[in-house]
């Protein structure tokens, strides 16, 4: 406990991260049953993602997304360096964290537009985009189940607790070979 | 959290269970098909979205006569009402 630590998540980005949990656990759970809950959830999420993308633009350095957005040739040089056990430490997302927060953002976002959908006029009770609101939510259910083994996976390899850095927003410090 | 979970999960299943599976215990042999309380709707007026069946029910979600956002479930035996929502 005595090793130093640094500040990498910022207040804003633990709140943006488990209130998106909260909205979603609870999405989840009152999909089609507590549909004032359900919505309330839903535009929860929606209006978070929302300033995740204003954050992505100003908020400090671990935030923005030019920071740990990389393209999708760095994306897979690292999933192979992953492979061969040899990938480096990131202090901020790692290029393939990086992708699933992306995946995320646009699929939380996707999911929140088609609820929202099915509450206009215009496609109340039309089915494909109440298919296209469950389909998207079983991708997501999957890409969390993802993004967590990949957290899992994560902190064993490099010998700390991730989840604990998304609450405390602390992690050890960058030593020689770390991404900082 | 676990608290809050639980609390929620446990009103969603009492209330979905209430809400009007009790009124529409009809064995299937004895459905009538979906076209027919289609018809029924759109001679009062509604325009029909969709009917899919939930808790042994039909359920509609269509656009009443009024031009109100719908969704009802019917008794599928004598396609009677049981339950209404209605969003504006």
């Amino acid at each position: 406990m005595s090793e130093p630590t640094v500040r990498i998540w910022e207040p804003y980005v633990r709140v943006f991260h488990w209130g998106l949990v909260a909205s979603m656990v609870t999405a989840w759970a009152t999909g089609d049953e507590l549909q004032s809950v359900h919505e309330f959830a839903g535009y929860t999420a929606g209006a978070l993602i929302a300033s995740r993308l204003v954050m992505g633009f100003a908020g400090g350095r671990y935030t923005r997304f030019a920071q740990f957005v990389k393209s999708p040739r760095a994306v897979l040089a690292y999933a192979s360096a992953l492979r061969r056990g040899e990938e480096r430490r990131y202090l901020g997302h790692n290029p393939l964290g990086a992708a699933m927060v992306v995946a995320l953002l646009g699929l939380v976002s996707g999911i929140a537009f088609t609820g929202w959908l099915q509450t206009t006029d215009a496609y109340w009770g039309i089915e494909w985009v109440e298919d296209l609101h469950a389909a998207l939510v079983n991708i997501v259910i999957g890409c969390v189940v993802l993004h967590v083994g990949g957290v899992i996976m994560e902190s064993r390899r490099h010998k700390e607790n991730l989840a604990a850095a998304m609450i405390t927003g602390n992690k050890r410090a960058p030593e020689p070979g770390d991404i900082a | 959290m676990k608290l809050v979970l639980s609390a929620v999960l446990l009103s969603v299943i009492a209330s979905g269970a209430a809400l009007a599976a009790d009124k529409c215990k009809v064995p299937v042999g004895e459905w009538q098909p979906r076209e027919k309380l289609q018809g029924q709707l759109e001679q009062q007026g509604w325009k029909v979205r969709s009917i899919k069946t939930e808790d042994g029910c039909y359920e509609a979600y269509a656009i009443d006569a009024a031009g109100k956002k719908v969704e009802a479930y019917f008794n599928p035996k004598t396609l009677e009402a049981v339950d209404k929502k209605s969003n504006d």
